[in-house]
C-alpha cells in the first residue's frame, strides 16, 4: 500500500444541478503505483481529463476519497497538492521568459533564491533548451513551448506529473521525438506519470499500464499487452486497433477451454473466461492479425474472398463466411504481395483458440 | 499591400471629396484654433503676428489655474475611484456565472448610451433630494459614475482575451489565490488597466454638461470655465487655453492607445 502513488476510491464528478446534471466521473476507483507511466487512455468525454483536474486540484469531487502517497488531498487547493500539470494548450506565463516560468514553482514553494535559479537551469538543460532562458514563450516554436511546460512542472518537484495530451498539438514527427524524450524524462526524475490521451497508439508504446475510460468510467486497466491482447469488454477491444466481432453461441466449457458455434453454423475454439456458462450467448473478439488465410481445402472456417487491400507491410483481406459474416483477416506481406485469391475465390480462415476472446459488451 | 486602385472600395463615386470634405469639416476648425492661440491681436479673429502672449497670459490668470487644479483633482480622484471599481467588476463578470450576467453587462456599459443631459438632470435632483452640498465631492462622485464604463470595457476586453489555464497553472505551481492575482492576473490586466483609467481621466477632464449641473460654487472645473470666458468674449486666451487642453488629451489618449497594444 506504501508504493501507491495515487488511489482513488469511488471518485465521482458532476456538473451542473437538477435536470442538467452531467456524470463526468462515475465512481472510478484506481492505484497508480510510484514511479509509473500511467495512461488514461478514451475518446473525448470519456472522463479521463476530468480525472485528471481532480488530481491537480482543479475540480473537487462531488464524491469519493483520493489519495496520494497515503495522505487524503480530495479537498486540498491545487496549492497544496505536490502534483504538477503539463497542460495540452502548455499556458506559459505570456509575460515571464522562459527562465522566471520554469523558476515560478520553486519560487512560490520558497526555495532559496540561488537554489531557484540552478534548479530553473537545470531543468532547461533536462529539456534541453539551454540558450533560450531570456527568450519570451511566443518566441518559441511549439515543441520549444512543449519543453518549456515541461520543465516548469518538473521544476516543481511533484510527487506525481500530470500530463493533459501534451502531445496533441505537435505535428506527428515532433511527438514521435517527444514520446521518446518524456519516456527519458520519466526514466531519469523517477516521478510518476500520469498521462491522459486519445491516441490508443500513444498509449500503447509509452505507458507502463493502461486505463480505458469511457462514459466516465474505467472499463480495464491493464499493461499495454493485456488491454490489446485481453479485452474484457467489446468497447476496449474496439477502441484499441482492429477487431472482428462474431455473435456466437457457447457450446461447451471444459477445462479453460471452450467451443462456440458462429453464427455461420462453423465451430471455433477459443478460451474460456470465468464465469462463462455453456448455452450462453456470446461476442467474441479475434484480432485481424491473429486469423490465418489458408487455401480451399485446408483445416479452417470455409469462407469466400470479398476484397484485398494492400497496404505495403499488410495486406488486409475481407472475407465472408457461410452466413454473409464478413471478417477482415491481415496477412503479413512476408513474401511479396500475396495474389493467391482474387474476390470470389473459396478461402479458409485458421483460427487458432489463443486468438478467441469471449468480451462483455 | 494591395493595389488600392483594385480595392473596391476606391472604386465609389464621390468618396475621395467626401472624405476631403469630413477631414476638413473636423480638423479645419480646431487648426485654425490653435493658429489662433498663436496670434498677437486682441481680436481673436484677426491676424496680426505671431506671438505666445495669450498662454503667459493663461498661467498668470489665478482664477483659471484653480479650475486647472480642481479638474486635475476631480480626473484623479474620479479616474483612480472609477478603475478600481471597474477592474474589480470585470474579474468578478469574468469569473462568475449567475442568471441575468448579460443584463447586468449591459447595465454597466448603459451610461455610454444615455443621454449626458438626461444623467445630469438626475444627478442633480439625486444630490438634492439627499441633501448634498453641490460642490467638488458631488462631481467626483458623478465623474466616478460615468467612467465606470469608460474604464471597465478595456479591461474586461483584456480578461475575455486571457487563457483562464494560466490561473490554473499558477495554483499549481504552489501560487495561493492572492500571489496568482498578483503575478499572473495583474501582470496580463495591466494595459486594460492603464488604457481604462487613461480613457476615464481624460472623459473626466472634458466633461462639461454634468459638471455644469452638480458643480457648486467653487467646484468650477476648466471646461467651465473656458465656457464663462466665451460668454464674456471671444479672446486668444480661450484658443490658448484651449490648444493646451488639447494638447494634454492627444498626449493621454496617445499613451493608452499605446499602452493598450503592449502584450497583445
Amino acid at each position: 500500500m506504501k508504493d501507491w502513488a495515487i488511489e482513488a476510491r469511488g471518485l465521482t464528478k458532476r456538473f451542473g444541478t437538477g435536470a442538467d446534471t452531467v456524470t463526468a466521473l462515475d465512481r472510478v476507483s484506481v492505484t497508480i503505483r510510484e514511479n509509473e507511466f500511467f495512461t488514461l487512455l478514451g475518446p473525448s468525454g470519456c472522463g479521463k481529463t476530468t480525472l485528471l483536474r481532480l488530481i491537480a486540484g482543479f475540480e473537487l469531487p462531488s464524491e469519493g476519497k483520493l489519495l496520494l502517497h497515503g495522505q487524503r488531498i480530495e479537498n486540498l487547493p491545487p496549492f497544496r497538492r505536490p502534483v504538477n500539470t503539463v497542460f495540452q494548450s502548455y499556458a506559459l506565463f505570456p509575460h515571464l521568459s522562459v527562465l522566471r516560468n520554469v523558476a515560478f514553482g520553486p519560487e512560490m514553494q520558497r526555495r532559496p533564491k540561488a537554489e531557484i535559479e540552478a534548479e530553473a537551469r537545470r531543468m532547461l538543460e533536462l529539456v534541453r533548451l539551454e540558450g533560450f532562458e531570456r527568450r519570451l514563450p511566443r518566441e518559441l516554436s511549439g515543441g520549444q513551448q512543449q519543453r518549456v511546460a515541461l520543465a516548469r512542472a518538473l521544476a516543481g518537484r511533484p510527487r506525481v506529473l500530470l500530463l493533459d495530451e501534451p502531445l496533441s498539438a505537435l505535428d506527428l514527427k515532433l511527438r514521435r521525438e517527444m514520446q521518446i524524450e518524456l519516456k527519458r524524462l520519466q526514466h531519469e526524475t523517477g516521478i510518476t506519470f500520469v498521462f491522459v490521451t486519445h491516441d490508443q497508439e500513444e498509449a500503447l508504446t509509452m505507458s507502463d499500464r493502461i486505463a480505458v475510460m469511457s462514459g466516465g468510467r474505467i472499463l480495464q486497466i491493464g499493461t499495454p499487452t493485456e488491454i490489446y491482447e485481453q479485452p474484457t469488454s467489446r468497447f476496449v477491444a474496439d477502441f484499441i486497433g482492429e477487431t472482428n466481432f462474431l455473435d456466437a453461441h457457447c457450446e461447451q466449457v471444459a477445462e479453460g477451454r471452450a467451443q462456440f458455434r458462429l453464427s455461420s453454423g462453423d465451430l471455433v475454439q477459443g478460451l474460456a473466461i470465468p464465469g462463462l456458462m455453456s448455452g450462453s450467448e456470446v461476442t467474441l473478439a479475434v484480432r485481424p492479425e491473429r486469423l490465418d488465410l489458408l487455401a480451399d481445402g485446408q483445416p479452417g472456417i470455409p469462407a469466400t474472398m470479398q476484397d484485398l487491400l494492400y497496404i505495403g507491410n499488410d495486406t488486409v483481406c475481407t472475407v465472408a463466411l457461410a452466413d454473409g459474416t464478413e471478417l477482415q483477416v491481415r496477412v503479413q506481406n512476408r513474401h511479396g504481395a500475396i495474389h493467391a485469391s482474387a474476390p470470389g475465390s473459396a478461402v479458409r480462415v485458421g483460427v487458432e483458440p489463443q486468438a478467441v476472446r469471449v468480451v462483455g459488451d | 499591400m494591395t493595389d488600392p486602385a483594385k480595392n473596391p472600395l476606391f472604386r465609389f463615386p464621390g468618396l475621395k471629396p467626401a472624405a476631403w470634405l469630413f477631414f476638413v469639416f473636423l480638423y479645419a476648425p480646431i487648426v485654425v484654433l490653435l493658429a489662433l492661440a498663436f496670434n498677437d491681436n486682441e481680436q481673436a479673429t484677426i491676424w496680426t503676428g505671431f506671438s505666445t502672449r495669450w498662454f503667459g497670459i493663461v498661467l498668470d490668470n489665478a482664477d483659471l489655474i484653480r479650475a486647472f487644479n480642481n479638474s486635475l483633482i476631480v480626473a484623479t480622484t474620479a479616474t483612480l475611484l472609477a478603475t478600481t471599481i471597474a477592474t474589480l467588476a470585470a474579474l468578478g463578470m469574468n469569473r462568475a456565472r449567475f442568471r441575468g450576467q448579460d443584463g447586468v453587462n449591459a447595465l454597466i456599459s448603459l451610461p455610454l448610451i444615455v443621454p449626458e443631459i438626461v444623467t445630469a438632470v438626475a444627478t442633480l435632483l439625486f444630490f438634492i433630494m439627499l441633501g448634498f452640498r453641490l460642490g467638488l465631492g458631488t462631481v467626483i462622485l458623478a465623474h466616478t459614475v460615468f467612467c465606470i464604463p469608460f474604464a471597465y470595457l478595456p479591461i474586461r476586453a483584456r480578461l475575455e482575451g486571457m487563457d483562464p489555464r494560466l490561473e490554473e497553472a499558477a495554483q499549481d505551481l504552489y501560487a495561493n489565490r492572492r500571489q496568482t492575482f498578483l503575478r499572473v492576473v495583474l501582470p496580463q490586466l495591466w494595459p486594460g488597466i492603464i488604457s481604462g483609467a487613461m480613457l476615464a481621466f481624460i472623459i473626466s477632464l472634458d466633461d462639461f454638461v454634468i459638471t455644469y449641473f452638480v458643480a457648486g460654487a467653487g467646484a468650477t472645473t476648466l471646461p467651465i470655465y473656458i465656457f464663462g470666458m466665451i460668454r464674456i468674449g471671444i479672446s486668444p486666451e480661450v484658443n490658448a487655453v484651449s490648444a493646451l487642453m488639447l494638447a494634454i488629451s492627444i498626449v493621454f489618449v496617445a499613451a493608452s492607445w499605446l499602452v493598450g497594444r503592449v502584450r497583445r
